[in-house]
C-alpha cells in the first residue's frame, strides 16, 4: 500500500515545474496542459462518484471535499450552467462550487455515467493576470448518463469552459523549491440541445 | 493519507472506465469555434491554431490532422479560412461585397492586419440580470481588457461603460423648461429646492448638454445595496481595431459546423464613425 501511494505521490510531482524561484520561467501551454487535462479529468471522476448511489454515501461525501479541493479559491468560484428551456430562450444559474456538488449528490440516479468526446480545447497561449497568476481555460464535451433504479435513462450532452489557474507554489522542506501548479477556476456549463 | 489514497482509488478505478469507453466524436464540436483566443487564431490564420486541441479520450490517428478533418482539407486559403469566423446565416445581411472588401484589407500580404488579445481597441458587451430595489433588472456593461501599466506581459479587464434604461435621469416631462429663473441668485435658489421635489424631471436643474454618466450611478447603486448584480446572460465582442471596420462577435450555440465565437455584424467605420459607435453603442465617454 505504501508504495501505491509513493507511486501516486510521484506521478502527481512529476506533471509539476520545478525551479529556483527567482528563475522560475513562466509556464507553457506544452508543459501544464498534460496536468491542467489531469485536473479536468479528475473533476468528471469526482462528480460521478458524487452522484453514484451506489458507492457509500462516505466516500460519496469525501468527493465533494476533494473536488472542491481542485478549485483555486472553493469561496470565490463558481459555476454557472444555462440550460435551453425554449428554443434560443435559456435559464442560467449560478452556483458556489460546494452548493452544485451538493445538487449533484441529491440528484435522483442510481448511477451516473460520464464520457468524454474525444477532443477538448485549450487556449494556447497562457494569460498573465496583475497577480502574477496565469489563466487560460479549457473547453471540453461530455455525455452525462443518470441510470434510475428502474434502469431509466436521462441523457444530457454538456459543453463545459473550465477556467484554469497556475499559481506558484514554495516548498520549504530541506531546500526552497518553487514550482507551478494547476488549479481550477470559475466553470460555464452549457447543456446542448 | 486517507483522502489521498481515496482520491488514489477513485482516480484509478475512474481511470480504467473512462478509457475503457469508446470515445464520442463529433464534428460541429471539432469545428466550432469554442474561445475568443480560437476566434483570433482562425482570424489570423495562425500557424499554431491546432496546439490547443487536446485528446480527452483514447481516440485514432485520425484526429492527427486537424486542419484535414476541420475544413476538409490540408490547404485552405486565407479567405476562406477567414470565413469560418462568419455566422454564414448573416452573410446575407452584411453583405457578400461588404465581407469580400473586408478579406481583402485583412488579407492584404503587402499589409496583412492580425487581432491580438492585448489589442487596445476591442469591447466585450455584457448583457446582465441585476436587482433594483428587489425587482429584476437588464443591464448592459462594457468591458475592456487593458494590459497592465507596471507588467507590459500582464493584463485584466476592466468596466468602463454601462447602460441601464431605469439608471436614466432624462426629464421624464421633456416640455419641462430647463433651469432656474434668471434672480434666483437674489433669492437664495430657492426654486432648486423645489425643482428637485420633482424627482422624475431633476435633470431639469442641469445644461440642455448634460449626459449623466450612468457607470458612475451604477457603481454608487451597488455600493449602497440598491443594486445586485446577478448574472452575465450574454456576452458579445466589439472589435475596433482594423483600420476602417468595426466588426461584432457573437456565440451561437447550435449543432451545425458553423457555431461558437463568429462574426454577427460587419461595418465600415471611418475614424469619426469609430467614435461615434464607441459613444453611441457602447455608451463610452
Amino acid at each position: 500500500m505504501k508504495k501505491i501511494l509513493l507511486l501516486f505521490v510521484f506521478c502527481c510531482c512529476s506533471f509539476a515545474l520545478q525551479a529556483q524561484d527567482d528563475e522560475l520561467a513562466p509556464p507553457t501551454l506544452d508543459e501544464m496542459a498534460d496536468e491542467a487535462l489531469k485536473k479536468v479529468r479528475d473533476l468528471g471522476d469526482y462528480i460521478q462518484t458524487i452522484a453514484g448511489k451506489d458507492i457509500s454515501i462516505r466516500d460519496r461525501e469525501r468527493a465533494i471535499d476533494v473536488a472542491c479541493a481542485l478549485f483555486a479559491d472553493e469561496e470565490n468560484n463558481k459555476i454557472q450552467t444555462k440550460v435551453e428551456i425554449k428554443p434560443k430562450k435559456y435559464k442560467n444559474t449560478l452556483y458556489k462550487i460546494r452548493a452544485y456538488f451538493k445538487r449533484i449528490y441529491l440528484l435522483q440516479y442510481d448511477k451516473v455515467e460520464i464520457e468524454w468526446y474525444e477532443i477538448g480545447y485549450m487556449d494556447e497561449k497562457l494569460k498573465k493576470g496583475e497577480d502574477g497568476k496565469y489563466y487560460g481555460s479549457i473547453t471540453i464535451k461530455q455525455r452525462f448518463k443518470g441510470i434510475t433504479k428502474d434502469k431509466q435513462i436521462h441523457e444530457s450532452i454538456v459543453t463545459k469552459v473550465i477556467g484554469v489557474v497556475l499559481e506558484k507554489q514554495i516548498i520549504i522542506t530541506e531546500t526552497t523549491r518553487v514550482k507551478w501548479i494547476v488549479r481550477l477556476g470559475n466553470i460555464t456549463v452549457v447543456e446542448n440541445n | 493519507m486517507k483522502k489521498l489514497l481515496f482520491t488514489f482509488f477513485i482516480h484509478l478505478c475512474m481511470c480504467i472506465q473512462v478509457y475503457a469507453q469508446v470515445p464520442l466524436h463529433d464534428d460541429n464540436f471539432l469545428k466550432q469555434v469554442k474561445t475568443i483566443d480560437e476566434f483570433i487564431n482562425r482570424f489570423n490564420n495562425s500557424k499554431t491554431m491546432f496546439d490547443g486541441y487536446k485528446k480527452m479520450a483514447a481516440t485514432d490517428a485520425s484526429i492527427i490532422n486537424f486542419r484535414e478533418r476541420l475544413f476538409g482539407k490540408d490547404n485552405i486559403s486565407k479567405n476562406e479560412m477567414l470565413l469560418t469566423v462568419f455566422n454564414l446565416d448573416n452573410i446575407e445581411k452584411i453583405g457578400k461585397d461588404k465581407i469580400l472588401k473586408f478579406a481583402q484589407q485583412v488579407n492584404d500580404d503587402t499589409k496583412p492586419t492580425s487581432l491580438s488579445f492585448y489589442d487596445n481597441e476591442w469591447y466585450a458587451e455584457l448583457s446582465c440580470e441585476v436587482l433594483y430595489k428587489n425587482q429584476a433588472k437588464k443591464v448592459i456593461l462594457i468591458m475592456q481588457s487593458v494590459v497592465s501599466a507596471t507588467d507590459k506581459k500582464a493584463s485584466s479587464w476592466h468596466l468602463v461603460g454601462c447602460y441601464a434604461d431605469f439608471l436614466q435621469v432624462e426629464p421624464k416631462n421633456r416640455q419641462k423648461l430647463r433651469g432656474l429663473k434668471p434672480n434666483e441668485n437674489d433669492l437664495s435658489f430657492i426654486e432648486l429646492i423645489t425643482s428637485a421635489a420633482d424627482k422624475e424631471n431633476i435633470a431639469t436643474v442641469t445644461k440642455k448638454d448634460f449626459q449623466a454618466d450612468l457607470l458612475s450611478i451604477l457603481l454608487y447603486a451597488i455600493k449602497n445595496g440598491d443594486i445586485v448584480l446577478q448574472l452575465v446572460t450574454n456576452t458579445k465582442y466589439h472589435f475596433l481595431q482594423v483600420l476602417d471596420w468595426v466588426f461584432v462577435v457573437e456565440h451561437y450555440q447550435r449543432n451545425t459546423t458553423n457555431s461558437g465565437w463568429l462574426i454577427s455584424d460587419l461595418h465600415i467605420k471611418t475614424g469619426i464613425e469609430k467614435k461615434n459607435y464607441k459613444s453611441q453603442v457602447l455608451y463610452l465617454k
